[in-house]
This record gives C-alpha cells, structure tokens and sequence, in this order.
C-alpha cells in the first residue's frame, strides 16, 4: 500500500457523515481468508461513492467468523476504513467487553461496553472508543451501522453459506 | 480447583457461556483496539481444562485491516509457544491442562494473548504522519518561492473514478499544475513509485486530458537508470531530474 496522508479527526467526521453510495455491486461478495495461523474468516471489500467518485483509500470492510467452539454465536464486524485508519466500526458476537481507555470527556471513559458497540473516532483519537449498540439481529445491526456511516442503497446482508444454521447472536 | 476460584485468584471476570463453558476476562487490553483480554474456560471431565480465544484475537486483528500471511502465522506461533500457548492453523489459541494447574496457564494464555495483541499492532497499516525526505526537500523549495500558490495534498478525480491525491500542486493564475514527486530508494529510481506515479497521472490525464502535470523525480547516481524512468514517466507528465533547487525553480519558471 502506497504511504498516505495522516487522517485527522475534522476529516474522518466528514467522511462518515458525507452521504455515500453503495458502489459494488448489488450483493455482497465474501472472499475466505486461509493463510497458516489465522483465522479461515471471511471478509468483504466494498467501494463507497461520494457524488460520483471513489475517494481514494475509501473502503466498507465486512469480516466474518464462524466459531470454532460449539454452540457460540458466530462473529460479525463492519469496518469504515479511510486510508487504512478504522474511522468507524462495529463489533458483534463475541463475550468480552472493549474498555474505554480513551475519552475522558466521553459517557462511556473507563467502563466496559459489550458486544454488539460501534467504534467511533473522538477528538482523542480515531481509535480505541466504543460505545453500546442495543442487542439486535446481525441484519438490524447491520441496518444500524449503515445508518451510523450514511451508507445509503447498500444490498441487504447477505452472509457466507456456512452450510449450517446456527444463531448469530 | 474450578474456574470461579482460578479467576478469582487473577481478580478475572467470569461470565457464564454455556453450560460447562465458561469466559473469563481480564482488565487488560488488546494493544490496538481496546477490547478486553480473556479466555473461554471449557470443563473436558476428569479435572481437565481446555482455554481458548475461539480465534477471536486474531480475527479482531484482521479487522483492523493487517495482512496475514504464512510467515506471519509463523511468527505468532512463536510468541504463543514461548507462553506455553498453542496457536491452530485455524487461528485459534488454546491450552490443555489440569484443573491445579489453571491459574498458572490461564496467566501464561493472557500472557500469549497480550504479546500477540503487540504484534499484530506493529503491523496494522500507518498512514504516513509525515512527508517523505524527497516531499519534505522539493517542499520546502516550492514554499520558499510559491508560497500562496502552493497547495499541499492536492485531491483530483481520475477517469477510473478513484480520487487521487498529490503531494503538491501550483495555482497560478487560472492554471493548475500537479506535482507529483518520485524518490530514488538507495541512490536508484525506485521503480515501485514510478509506476505508481504513471498509473496515477495516467489516469488523471484520462479524465482531464488538459491538466498539467509534472513529475520532479530525484537524481540517481546511475544516470541510465534515471533516464529510462524519464521515458516512462514522460508519457503522462512533464518531468524534472531534480539536481538542486535553483536548477528546479529555473525549470518551473521557464
């Protein structure tokens, strides 16, 4: 990847609340990720359009785990990447809780937010500050999340044929 | 020994999963995102104890967008081992052992979790938070002389749609010139940028056939490789040899 310039926190806000177009297609395309040591995840890179154009380092990027331990929740995340920087992102499936060790000024400084949160940038710091979203569907979460990035015409959610039902959250 | 009082003993967090599955979290956290070290605690029978992530460390380093390749798995696998940790070739950290024995390898698997957490954090994508040396040179030249009509990271759409950024770009008047700049890697044109750079001005000179654009590439101490990086760049750009600054702002005047 080329060397890009530093994103800063006036910016990341402008693009996420710019209103971006679908641009890929009218499904989602899952590719498998299969390198030794890492998770046999799946992941999905999808184009935004900004009034006509794809600004450069602008990417939606979808992941998905199923579990390897039985009866667990598999694992959904969304991820709104400028110039390879998470400017904004959700997370779902998974017990642990993210720990806010950055916002001083924010609600949530210092507790613990559980699965499903949104990552949002602060003035702090594009990364590292979550906040609760209400439990919900993987398919209403993802709703949500469209909803938090001003992502409009985007295909309904569409996830990896596991060859299996098993709940996702 | 059970789960509860092996947590309690690391002043973990237990969380009931299913039944005989228990996660336990720590008040640590992965180095690049926050979210909290911990580990499922799985009861086998027998007083024995399987720990594990479910592979969602590492997922949660693939979402922060690193590459993953065998090499690097490879790498990780090392760091798990030297704690006592298996790594899966599905991603997964796991370890087996006696119910006495689990505070110490629910401490050593935190442990694998937390360096591994490092790890993936060196190589998570950085934007560049500065100019390069060669940007930071031809910057200060251009400042020195230009200086109102100097703008910095200058965005134009191209004809694939993309928006592409320019180190620098000149506004005098009604006209606008882009400035793209090419460093050599030791001494030597570095081929990777050149083509970079042609694939980029190409496509802006697609979709704005009437733009000008100019190509200040660094002298390299083999001036037969320096001019067949010219050739290629010329097709879609003026282009300047940067000797030294007076030679570039004669150029840039002329």
């Amino acid at each position: 990847m080329p060397k890009m310039k530093e994103v800063t926190y006036d910016e990341a806000q402008l693009i996420i609340s710019e209103f971006k177009t679908w641009g890929t297609g009218t499904a989602i395309n899952w590719s498998q990720k299969n390198n030794r040591h890492f998770p046999k995840s799946y992941s999905s890179k999808n184009l935004l359009m900004i009034d006509g154009i794809f600004p450069e380092g602008l990417h939606l990027e979808l992941y998905f785990k199923p579990s390897i331990l039985t009866d667990l929740p598999h694992t959904f995340s969304a991820s709104l990447l400028f110039r390879g920087i998470r400017i904004l992102g959700m997370d779902a499936g998974q017990p642990n809780s993210h720990i806010n060790l950055l916002g001083g000024e924010e609600e949530t400084y210092l507790k613990e937010v559980d699965h499903p949160h949104l990552h949002r940038c602060i003035p702090e710091s594009l990364t590292g500050y979550a906040e609760p979203l209400p439990n919900a569907s993987i398919e209403d979460l993802w709703e949500d999340f469209l909803l938090h990035a001003s992502i409009f015409e985007a295909p309904e959610l569409n996830l990896p044929d596991l060859g299996q039902t098993r709940p996702l959250l | 020994m059970n789960c509860d009082d092996a947590g309690s003993l690391l002043n973990l967090t237990c969380k009931s999963v299913t039944e005989g599955l228990t996660f336990l979290q720590s008040p640590l956290t992965l180095a690049f995102d926050g979210s909290g070290l911990g580990a499922y605690v799985q009861e086998l029978g027998n007083e024995r104890y399987r720990i594990s992530d479910n592979a969602n460390t590492l997922f949660a380093a693939q979402t922060h967008g690193i590459s993953t390749s065998a090499k690097r798995g490879d790498h990780l696998q090392r760091i798990a081992q030297s704690c006592q940790v298996n790594l899966s070739n599905d991603g997964e950290l796991f370890s087996v052992c006696k119910a006495e024995e689990l505070p110490y390898f629910l401490a050593r698997f935190l442990d694998a979790t937390a360096r591994i957490g490092q790890a993936c954090n060196e190589w998570l994508p950085k934007p560049a938070t500065s100019l390069t040396r060669f940007d930071r040179q031809i910057g200060s030249v251009l400042k020195s002389h230009f200086q109102q009509d100097l703008h910095n990271y200058y965005a134009v759409p191209g004809a694939s749609g993309h928006n592409l950024n320019f180190p620098f770009a000149l506004q005098t008047g009604d006209q606008l010139r882009l400035i793209q700049t090419v460093p050599t890697s030791k001494g030597l044109p570095n081929w990777e940028k050149v083509y970079h750079a042609v694939g980029k001005l190409s496509d802006v000179r697609n979709a704005n056939p009437e733009l000008e654009c100019l190509t200040i590439i660094e002298g390299s101490i083999d001036l037969q490789e320096t001019q067949k990086a010219v050739i290629a760049l010329s097709d879609c750009s003026h282009v300047i040899a940067f000797e030294n600054p007076e030679q570039l702002l004669r150029a840039l005047e002329a």
